[in-house]
């Protein structure tokens, strides 16, 4: 299939490229050597290749690279390009909420856009959000706390 | 068939002890074939050079990959090179040569660099978890204990051997339980069938024989009219008596792990076994298992001019965090905080031999080869700093020794080490060892769990986990491994399983084989049982597979104590509860 050009923002710069039609978001963000978003299950099911468009978390197995056309595109090396880590990051590390890491950028993306929508999140709110992202080591109870503790540590912040 | 391994402390006689016992009990549990499931499936690429070919790969044995490549093109080990980064998980699927050798033979011909990666679909034809047919006999005295025990244990390993006939040996040494018992008759066979191989998972075939012999043991207890708790602590295994394969018990906490799963989950109060049809009852179950021997690991500590340390290890880190734990233990011999030491990831032209990464082995064996090597640095920095003629006792900064001697920030301290622990083979006839594994593995789990006598649903109240952790090195790490290991196994409990159809898996996908979501988490509690592992570094041993012993068993053993009936087979499914039930009202389903 012959490629289209694209034009899009990434991670805050605007860029363009020549894609074909049938690859994937996680292919497009290969070739600008972004390999956070990783496809696993390909299936959009475990949440490893999740991304941010527009920032709402998509399944970057599932998501034609040519929709981002115009689109502004997050991916998890955005999340400390002031230099600081997110406050999802520290937590992620305080509570020790991964062992292998591999499915850790979905994670914590989706927790990004959690606690987006509900600064305070209850247990079923973290489990309704996380449920469609998969962790094979199972670092499911640190992941709970570190979302709580982020909740708390966005509190904080925005309280200075 | 492939028989491998027998253990046969008082073979003759038996049949002749069970014949006298005042009760024998004899059971059949099964597994399903489950498999490991990393994210990151299995990937290699292969690179040629000039005549000789470098590896990356994903997986959990550098130097064994590298010395089957070399073999394999009868070159010597050193024109392979085999690198690996972190690994996306591994929990035993990445052990041995997987892909490496078609990556390798395919870029010898290409001439090019080759990559193959598999996709998710495709790993499960690579390796699995083996199903096995456990027959377990038991004879007991008038007073409750346990006075023979006959296991036949049988491994469907699939359509190639891979690590199999080694699971089949291993874990066959402990089949007969972390309990007491003076005749013991082990027979664990290796089979070859149709499907796809099987191999080790996170626990190297014990989880597999705990389910068998914690469920029987429940059996027993409740025949007996005996408390399960009151039973064990009767039978318990403990330091200074020899094991069913002959090695006496030391440095194993099992008699600990017990009762921390009793205290926890408040075992002699009073409890509520719920109503009409939702009914709750509790389970514990323990196991043992013995190490991996006898296996070597090298390590070689660096000490730069500046002081600054480097650590090389062909451990692989797949996010159990051995990389922390040996850090920490260079930082405490060489008194450096443990984030200053680099880890250097596994390279076979820079990082020395190890076995493999596999069978919880690394803290122990690898754990003690740095310790010895960062020791074997820190004497030669005080050699050192005697050439240079600073005072002996007193504690310079490496720095300055270097500068002293050499006049400049010059030179290099490298500290080395070997660490194969002593092993005795087990007797060809008898499978009686003294030696059969440098240290013992104790984990155990405790359930509380609610069934739906409607629809045979099930629902974990409670898991607590406890293990056998000897002095953790890193506590916040220990108790992460602890709890990621039950809840894997939990997978393996209630959900997991492969469905074939004709040798082919008709269920080869996220979307059709369930593993535990975060939704699928119950209320759980861990434990570090503290202990001592006096030939451990620092006092610490292995404990990435503890916490898959118990749980199975205890979910079955609670569900008995709820209500009444047996889960014989792997998984737990709310079907395999409902059938039950309807069996024993005499309501057979349908299609029973």
């Amino acid at each position: 299939m012959s490629a289209r050009t694209i034009n899009f923002t990434l991670n805050g710069q605007a860029v363009s490229t020549a894609i074909e039609p049938h690859r994937n978001l996680v292919e497009l963000l290969q070739r600008f050597d972004l390999f956070g978003a990783r496809e696993s299950c390909g299936q959009g099911l475990c949440g490893c290749c999740t991304v941010l468009v527009e920032g709402r978390a998509v399944s970057g197995c599932l998501y034609f690279a040519i929709w981002v056309d115009g689109k502004a595109v997050t991916t998890v090396e955005h999340l400390d390009a002031d230099g600081v880590l997110s406050n999802v990051q520290e937590a992620f590390i305080a509570c020790g909420a991964f062992q292998c890491g591999f499915c850790t950028p979905g994670f914590v993306l989706m927790c990004q856009q959690l606690l987006k929508q509900h600064p305070d999140p209850s247990d079923e709110d973290i489990r309704h959000y996380l449920s469609g992202n998969l962790c094979r080591c199972a670092a499911y109870p640190e992941i709970v706390a570190a979302v709580k503790q982020a909740a708390k540590t966005a509190a904080t912040r925005a309280g200075h | 068939m492939q028989g491998t391994q027998a253990v046969h402390k008082d073979d003759a006689s038996i049949e002749d002890v069970f014949a006298s016992a005042h009760r024998v009990f004899e059971h059949t549990f099964k597994t399903q074939q489950c498999l490991h499931l990393p994210f990151e499936s299995h990937v290699a690429i292969a690179e040629p050079g000039d005549a000789r070919l470098t590896i990356y790969t994903s997986n959990q044995t550098p130097s064994f990959v590298r010395i089957e490549i070399a073999r394999l093109f009868g070159w010597p080990e050193n024109r392979v090179r085999v690198k690996v980064p972190y690994l996306g998980g591994g929990y035993g699927s990445k052990v041995y040569v997987k892909l490496e050798a078609l990556v390798a033979a395919l870029a010898m011909l290409a001439r090019r660099p080759v990559k193959i990666a598999l996709t998710m679909e495709e790993q499960f034809y690579m390796i699995t978890k083996h199903p096995t047919t456990f027959r377990i006999k038991s004879g007991v005295d008038k007073d409750g204990r346990l006075v023979a025990r006959s296991c036949e244990v049988y491994w469907n390993g699939g359509a190639y051997a891979d690590i199999g006939p080694r699971v089949t040996q291993k874990s066959g040494f402990t089949a007969a339980g972390p309990y007491d018992i003076e005749n013991v008759s082990i027979d664990s066979y290796a089979l070859y069938t149709n499907r796809t191989p099987a191999g080790a998972l996170r626990g190297f075939g014990v989880p597999q024989l705990v389910w068998g012999y914690e469920s029987h043991t429940d059996l027993i207890a409740r025949e007996l009219g005996v408390d399960p708790v009151a039973f064990r602590r009767k039978n318990i295994l403990r330091n200074g008596r020899p094991q069913a394969s002959g090695t006496v018990l030391q440095d194993a906490a099992i008699a600990e792990v017990l009762e921390a799963l009793v205290a926890r989950i408040c075992w002699d109060a009073p409890f509520d076994r719920g109503a009409g049809t939702l009914r709750r009852g509790r389970g514990i179950a323990i196991g043992l298992k013995a190490s991996i021997s006898p296996t070597t690991s090298v390590a070689v500590v660096n000490v730069s001019a500046d002081g600054s340390v480097y650590l090389y290890k062909s451990t692989v880190d797949m996010g159990q965090g051995a990389d922390t734990a040996f850090a920490q233990i260079v930082g405490e011999i060489l008194d450096v905080k443990a984030e200053d030491v680099r880890v250097v990831a596994p390279d076979t032209d820079i990082t020395p031999y190890d076995m493999g990464t596999l069978g919880s082995r690394s803290l122990f064996h690898m754990g003690n080869a740095v310790r010895l090597a960062a020791e074997d640095a820190r004497a030669k920095l005080r050699a050192l700093a005697a050439e240079a003629g600073l005072p002996a006792g007193t504690n310079y900064p490496p720095a300055e020794i270097f500068k002293k001697r050499y006049g400049m920030q010059a030179g290099n301290v490298i500290g080395t080490a070997s660490f194969i622990p002593k092993y005795q083979p087990p007797d060809a006839q008898s499978g009686m060892s003294e030696n059969v594994t440098p240290f013992w593995m104790v984990g155990g789990a405790a359930a509380e769990v609610e069934v739906d006598t409607e629809t045979g649903q099930i629902r974990i109240l409670r898991l607590i986990n406890a293990a056998d952790c000897g002095k953790p090195i890193n506590p916040a790490v220990a108790r992460t491994q602890l709890s990621g290991a039950s809840i894997m196994q939990l997978g393996f409990t209630l959900s997991e399983a492969m469905q074939l159809d004709g040798g082919q898996v008709t269920n080869a996908s996220l979307a059709d084989y369930k593993i535990p979501g975060i939704g699928d988490i119950p209320p759980m509690e861990n434990e570090l049982v503290e202990a001592e592992q006096h030939s451990g570094p620092f006092g610490a041993k292995g404990l990435g597979e503890s916490g898959t012993f118990g749980v199975s068993p205890a979910i079955a053993n609670a569900i008995h104590d709820a209500v009444g009936v047996r889960i014989a087979e792997l998984p737990i499914t709310a079907e395999a509860v409902l059938r039950a039930l309807r069996a024993k009202d005499g309501r057979l389903l349908e299609d029973d």
